[in-house]
């Protein structure tokens, strides 16, 4: 965990040192040419921006792991920690509610289409798995929008709170969540249902489940008893190792939505090439990704009895 | 000694070849991979209209009298009609023939990408299985790390440092689009490079070159065929969605992600649909025509793996 930590530090700094456009160029007007040169150098030596490549680097990591300072931001000078945390809770309320949602829909097609492989039904779901993985989630979104906020209404466009009237915050919030958070799972009930329909192929065809069946236990408590619950393990693995494509996913519906997650943000600092913004926030996310994939392990334990860490 | 017997093997084979085919007992290897796709309705429609797009991309000039980059700003945001199909955007720009040459650039850039990290992926992939322990280790554990990031944001990063354009987008879909490939084939080499073939092939003393890519990697072609199809599909999703954002192919150069960028704001989506629907679903239908190519493929070319 800790290399894979140090890896990937290193490599975003290097995409950020990899990139041309000189971000103390803000600081001066170019106006007033005069004394210009000095405030810049002066500029670029308080960054530190002039110094050798691996040493930017010691001096980057060393704030992060002794002080957890990832330095300010060009932008608006505040610390960069402080401006990614303020923003990682609507990111997580957004992804949660999208998993939450993706979930419910999901996990019922799945075992219905292995249950019932190759019946109408099951070729139907194939079939939108297939429209839910191939369009674009941003062309999703605008339509989305256009239909249930634009033309009918129900909806709010953008933001996070704000036009629902007099609503209570958490209503307020809601109310604005549920578009983003159904376009999001969209995407997800495609993918996760053809995780769970072949999850539960491999399960329905194992020997304890003809065991079951030839013991005579009915078919609804054969598929939601034994199959189930045995199909529902690898299901949780791959999710958290899906963590970084979702991440991915929420930032173009942050964008679109106006949502104000981390994906926003790394959107905005991107395009005014605000570097110790975008660091932060690949760090961040890099280490949120890391920590849900050891929740998903540690998960699989506590469903699965059969795997004990630590005792081989 | 062995190179006769080789030469006798290769004599008497090739003689049985041509009389089991000629009795119709014998399927080439590609008939057999081709009877298997056929079966698959969604495939088969899926390859009529995905070379109905490389057709019009191809021959996108003889279908209109428009020019995608001639904007006449007298018939700016036409409805749909017949001298307009898909009607015209803001600039007076003819929809649909922007959609025709937006093919050929989208579907040149997932194409060109694909074929650059399918390449370096199984080159990284194959000496990462095949030579395992630490050059296994190192290497895999930074194919973890990058995957640690989501690729997406990634994308960006390295779309936003170049100056966009075709080229830059197909840099940045080619940087770290590889990732996915070089595990899958590393995979593979890894359980094949155990076949006695391989080390067969070890024993004559071939040089470990000719190995990996002569005896071991043709034996890893299907699950590489079905990855790269998809990464096809994946990469004209995140072209589309980078020249969205303003990041990769530039306007007036038509690109069917740019078009959509005039639909981020909301008057222009109320009132005009017609210039984010069309370009759209034009990458919604290309992107699920791939898709359906890769399922089936995956069915066609591994029957032991046969559709769960």
């Amino acid at each position: 965990m800790i290399p894979l930590l140090f890896i990937i530090s290193i490599v975003s700094f290097l995409l950020m040192t990899m990139a041309p456009g000189d971000p103390t160029a803000m600081f001066v007007n170019p106006e007033s040419s005069k004394g210009a040169e000095q405030d810049l150098s002066a500029i670029r030596d308080k960054l530190g921006v002039d110094k050798p490549i691996y040493v930017q680097y010691a001096k980057w990591i060393k704030m992060i792991v002794l002080d957890g300072d990832f330095g300010y931001s060009f932008q608006d000078g505040r610390p960069v920690l402080e401006k990614i945390v303020e923003r990682i809770p609507a990111t997580l309320l957004l992804m949660g509610t999208a998993i939450f949602i993706s979930f419910l829909i999901a996990i019922p097609i799945g075992i219905y289409s292995a249950v019932r492989q190759y019946s109408p039904l099951d070729n139907t779901f194939t079939f939108l798995s297939f429209l839910g993985i191939s369009i674009p989630s941003f062309f999703f979104a605008i339509m989305m929008m256009l239909v249930f906020s634009l033309k009918l209404g129900w909806f709010p466009a953008s933001n996070m709170r704000g036009d629902g009237g007099n609503l209570p915050t958490a209503l307020d919030i809601l109310y604005h969540l549920i578009l983003p958070a159904s376009v999001l799972a969209f995407g997800l009930v495609a993918q996760y249902s053809r995780f769970m329909r072949s999850s539960m192929l491999e399960v329905i065809h194992q020997d304890y489940i003809r065991t079951a069946r030839a013991k005579g236990v009915t078919e609804g408590k054969v598929v939601f008893k034994h199959a189930f619950r045995n199909a529902l393990l690898p299901i949780i693995t791959l999710i958290g190792l899906q963590l970084p494509h979702l991440f991915g996913g929420a930032l173009i519906i942050e964008q679109i939505f106006a949502w104000p997650g981390m994906g926003r943000l790394a959107i905005g600092s991107i395009f005014i090439r605000d570097y110790q913004v975008i660091m932060g926030v690949t760090m961040v996310t890099a280490v949120l990704v890391v920590i849900g994939n050891l929740l998903a392990d540690i998960l699989y334990a506590v469903v699965d009895p059969r795997i004990q860490y630590g005792k081989t | 000694m062995s190179q006769q017997n080789a030469v006798i093997d290769q004599g008497l084979a090739a003689e049985r070849q041509t009389e089991w085919s000629q009795q119709g007992k014998m399927q080439t290897r590609a008939a057999a991979v081709w009877n298997r796709y056929k079966r698959n309705k969604f495939a088969v429609a899926g390859f009529i209209v995905f070379t109905i797009y490389i057709l019009a991309a191809i021959f996108a000039p003889l279908f209109s009298q428009y020019d995608p980059e001639s904007f006449d700003i007298m018939d700016a945001d036409l409805a749909p009609s017949l001298s307009h199909p898909f009607g015209t955007d803001s600039m007076g720009a003819d929809v649909f023939i922007r959609a025709l040459f937006g093919a050929r650039i989208s579907l040149s850039v997932a194409v060109i990408a694909t074929t650059v990290t399918v390449a370096f992926g199984v080159i990284y992939g194959a000496v990462s299985g095949y030579f395992g322990r630490a050059v296994d280790m190192i290497m895999m554990r930074i194919v973890d790390a990058l995957q640690s990031i989501p690729s997406f944001f990634l994308l960006l990063i390295i779309a936003a440092i170049m100056v966009p354009s075709m080229w830059s987008t197909i840099i940045a879909l080619s940087t770290f689009g590889w990732l996915n490939m070089a595990r899958i084939v590393r995979g593979e080499i890894l359980s094949l490079k155990e076949r006695d073939y391989a080390t067969a092939a070890l024993v004559t003393g071939e040089p470990k070159r000719a190995i990996i890519f002569y005896h071991i990697l043709p034996n890893a072609i299907a699950p590489i065929i079905v990855i790269a199809t998809l990464d096809i599909a994946n990469n004209i999703i995140a072209e589309a969605t980078l020249s969205f954002l303003g990041l990769g192919i530039q306007p007036p150069t038509p690109s069917w992600g740019n078009m959509l960028s005039s639909a981020q704001e909301l008057v222009t989506l109320t009132t005009y649909p017609w210039t984010a629907l069309f370009p759209g679903l034009c990458i919604m239908i290309a992107v699920l025509a791939v898709n359906f190519i890769g399922d089936g493929l995956r069915d066609a070319l591994d029957p032991r793996q046969k559709n769960k």
